[in-house]
């Protein structure tokens, strides 16, 4: 049974590796192993057992691992690249998952610690996939004084997910940023590179739902091509 | 734009005299009449007007100018941080000096029609005066601009910071090309920036010639010059509008200072967060490559210099010095200690020079006008002016730049307008979360460098935030250090550990969970915190703190004793009661109350709150239709 399921896997990579290069696949499976001692302490028997948990395909990356070569080797000749090649990564890719960060480190040659070091350490990097919008809410003294945390709230209850967390759908991140410096017109959102100021938690339903309306229109302009 | 590489200091003047006089219209010269342009419209690009679409206005005056064949007659520019975020967009219109305030889309049309066509002002739009309630037309008599001095800021509002030949007409690189043509020995520059008495703007207000007279005297076969754009004090945005609006001054200082240690390479470590000052950096460095001013063999001399931008990635630790040179080498952005000091070892282990965005402003008309007109400028200690970023519960929000010296009075009322809705003034912060807050009783002081640390309180890099009555100065503290706490690099244990502990007494306090034992234990940590800390993000993390206990004790204690939040902000201290006079019992917060604690009967009010079942979700207060409930 066992051995049927991993030699589907097996055929399965083989056929996806040979034919339908565009797609890329992540198999997890888990193994479960059962040791039972026997009557004496020297024996055991072991049981095994390998189930799949999921499949998982994606389009393949090649075009964006191209893309992220010619950054890569732009900057590589220059000393003190590696957060330019990140920034650049990060742009290509959305976001920064280990695969990302262990292929820099393999054609930069420098340790996987001191890649992922530099990714945790700076709050614009993103090891998980973000949202189609990054809603960042300016938690800046001025913008704290004027009220930024009930903006931040209204947002919260509107979207249903917290600070830091994405919409199920993928279509907003929720961050909190420290002063973008605006402060004039504070309290401050930002969605993507669109600066809004001068809110009041009564002007967000409005504000998110053009950028449902637009994603909608745009999904939809997409049916009708394909 | 054509440019053309400049080759010597002659071609630079001829270019100068013939473009000043393209510009002369914004300086008020009224002999253009004769001349086909009659009007200049500047209209403000910096991030505060972009994000009013002051963009889409200036697009739409250039589209309608050219519909009605006047884009002959008036010519429309792009133009730096006027200073007025508040009251954006705004567009100025020269050579009257005419301030137009928050013009939207609609205004267009009337402006070309009415101010263009006919000379006719547009009442509408000009800043009314608060305290006079008169119209001020004229952009040199707004209460706003008249008391400020502007240095630093002189060319934000006034030229077009995408255009090399406007920073070149009103005196640009003139000092540079007069430098490389005398051959000028670095020591007489080191001297003359000595004399001037400039400090450090970025808040530690080291002097800047001993500074680059250090740097020059290590030997090295490769030096390095650094612009810290890192601006990372919430409610300090000076850096940012000196780059927007003025980033040729900026790359002049650091081709001047490259030419003065010796080095060859530049860095300018700009913030991700500032987009439009990245890419009006990129443009200006761009065009000074183009124009022979950065490169190999700038003007004809055998001098080279290069400039590179570099990103942050949002560590507000990168600020510091030693973190900052990390992080321009790629790595995570931890401080060192120091010594040895940057100007001894600093990046890849070279002498480097690092100043922040505001000093090296201050620098090309410094040399340029020499060091004694500067010291006349300012106190006795600390010379020249400053650029401050007011920001919070104040009138006219938005960039001012003062001389040292200047009331904070003075800053508040008569620049700042007073405060918002004539509430109550309690306390002003500057130095952001390094520094400390101000009480009212000491609104006289002249604000300097030794004057603000006299009171608990810094300079830092110039943001003052106003906070009137309805903010709680514990609540404001616990901000900091949370703020403190989350971008503590991790380091040093001081810090990262002790910053934390602060944070977890302070939120205690605002949970009304607090012991009055703990405000000594509170005082003991950090000037503990103060003294052991590795870099100055621990070393100045606690003054929030401190500043706020020694002046607003009482407010600690009413928490502590009364667990009360006088300010009404400490959701965990407020009650949600109703107002008997108000309440009509209706009865529709006892229905939506979700836990049932609301209880009166139908039309004999009033109705009551049971606040030990009350778990202050607000919805009642949403729900009133006469604003009877409210939080207390």
């Amino acid at each position: 049974m066992h051995c049927e399921i991993l030699w589907k896997i097996l055929s399965l990579i083989v056929i996806t590796s040979k034919e339908v290069r565009t797609f890329e696949v992540k198999i997890k499976v888990s193994i479960k192993i059962q040791i039972i001692p026997k009557n004496n302490p020297w024996s055991y028997i072991v049981k095994w057992g390998v189930s799949l948990v999921e499949i998982e395909i994606k389009k393949n990356n090649k075009e964006k691992y191209m893309q992220l070569d010619r950054v890569i080797e732009r900057y590589k000749q220059q000393e003190g690249m590696l957060i330019r090649i990140l920034q650049k990564a990060q742009e290509i890719f959305g976001h920064l998952p280990i695969e990302v960060q262990s292929y820099v480190s393999d054609r930069l040659d420098i340790p996987i610690s001191t890649v992922n070091g530099v990714v945790s350490f700076y709050s614009l990097f993103s090891e998980e996939p973000q949202g189609k919008y990054t809603i960042n809410v300016c938690m800046g003294t001025a913008c704290y004084v004027k009220g930024s945390q009930e903006i931040l709230k209204t947002i919260e209850e509107e979207l249903h997910i917290r600070e830091g967390e994405t919409t199920l759908d993928k279509l907003f991140t929720i961050k909190v940023t420290r002063c973008i410096g605006a402060c004039g017109l504070a309290p401050v959102i930002t969605i993507n590179e669109k600066v809004y100021g001068r809110l009041s938690p009564s002007d967000i339903p409005g504000i998110l739902h053009t950028y449902i309306k637009t994603n909608k229109k745009a999904a939809i302009g997409e049916e009708v091509k394909a | 734009m054509n440019l053309s590489p400049i080759k010597t200091y002659g071609a630079l003047k001829e270019l100068r005299s013939s473009f000043s006089n393209q510009i002369s219209i914004r300086a008020g010269d009224k002999s253009v009449e004769n001349e086909i342009t009659k009007y200049h419209i500047l209209v403000c690009s910096g991030t505060g007007c972009t994000s009013t679409e002051s963009n889409e206005v200036r697009k739409k005056l250039e589209k309608e100018l050219k519909k009605r064949n006047l884009d002959d007659k008036v010519k429309v520019f792009k133009t730096g941080c006027f200073g007025f975020c508040k009251l954006g967009p705004i567009i100025a219109i020269h050579p009257e000096h005419t301030l137009y305030c928050k013009v939207g889309l609609e205004n267009v049309d009337e402006i070309l029609e009415r101010h263009i066509k006919h000379g006719e002002i547009l009442k509408e739009l000009l800043y009314k005066s608060p305290k006079t309630g008169q119209y001020q037309r004229n952009i040199n008599d707004i209460d706003f601009f008249n008391s400020q001095r502007r240095i630093a800021l002189r060319n934000c509002g006034v030229i077009n910071p995408e255009d090399i030949r406007e920073y070149i007409a009103v005196g640009g690189y003139s000092v540079l090309a007069q430098m490389l043509n005398n051959k000028t020995p670095a020591q007489e520059i080191v001297e003359s920036l000595k004399k001037s008495g400039l400090r450090g703007r970025g808040g530690g207000g080291y002097l800047t010639g001993k500074k680059w007279e250090l740097a020059l005297s290590y030997e090295g076969d490769k030096k390095y010059v650094l612009c810290n754009a890192d601006e990372g004090d919430p409610g300090a945005f000076m850096d940012r509008s000196i780059l927007e609006g003025d980033p040729h001054s900026v790359i002049e200082a650091m081709i001047i200072a490259g030419y003065c240690i010796g080095a060859d390479q530049g860095y300018v470590y700009v913030r991700a967060e500032y987009p439009i000052a990245v890419e009006r950096l990129e443009i200006a460095i761009e065009q000074a490559k183009k124009m022979g001013l950065l490169g190999n063999n700038i003007l004809g001399s055998d001098f080279s210099f290069d400039l590179d931008i570099r990103l942050g990635a949002g560590a507000f630790v990168c600020g510091e010095e030693t973190a900052l040179i990390k992080s321009v080498m790629g790595f995570r952005g931890e401080p060192n200690p120091r010594p040895p000091f940057p100007a001894e070892a600093g990046l890849w282990e070279k002498p480097t020079l690092n100043n922040n965005v505001e000093t090296y402003a201050n620098i090309p008309i410094i040399l340029q006008k020499g060091a004694d007109w500067f010291v006349n400028i300012g106190t006795e200690k600390s010379k020249g002016t400053k650029v401050f970023a007011l920001a919070g519960q104040i009138n006219n929000t938005g960039l001012i730049e003062v001389p040292m010296g200047t009331s904070l009075r003075t800053i508040i009322y008569d620049i700042g307008g007073g405060i918002h809705d004539n509430k109550e003034f309690k306390a002003v912060q500057t130095g952001g979360p390094s520094g400390g807050c101000i009480p009212k009783s000491m609104l006289d002081i002249k604000i300097d460098f030794e004057s603000l640390a006299d009171v608990g309180s810094m300079m830092g890099s110039g943001g003052m935030i106003v906070m009137d009555e309805t903010d709680c100065m514990v609540d404001i503290a616990r901000f900091y250090l949370e703020f403190a706490q989350h971008e503590s690099c991790g380091k040093c244990v001081p810090c990262s550990i002790g910053t934390k502990r602060i944070l977890e007494i302070l939120e205690r306090i605002t949970k009304g969970k607090g012991k009055m034992e703990d405000l000594q234990i509170l005082e003991d940590l950090c000037l503990d915190v103060k003294d052991s800390s590795l870099c100055g993000l621990g070393q100045t993390a606690p003054n929030p703190v401190l500043s706020t206990l020694q002046y607003f004790k009482d407010e600690y204690i009413a928490h502590i004793k009364d667990k009360t939040c006088p300010a009404g902000v400490c959701n965990s201290l407020l009650k949600v009661v109703i107002s008997d006079e108000k309440c009509i019992a209706c009865g529709i917060c006892a229905r939506i109350c979700p836990v049932n604690a609301i209880t009166g009967e139908h039309k004999k009010p009033p109705f009551k709150i049971h606040q030990e079942v009350c778990i202050k979700c607000g919805n009642c207060i949403q729900k009133c239709p006469v604003d009877a409930i409210y939080k207390r």
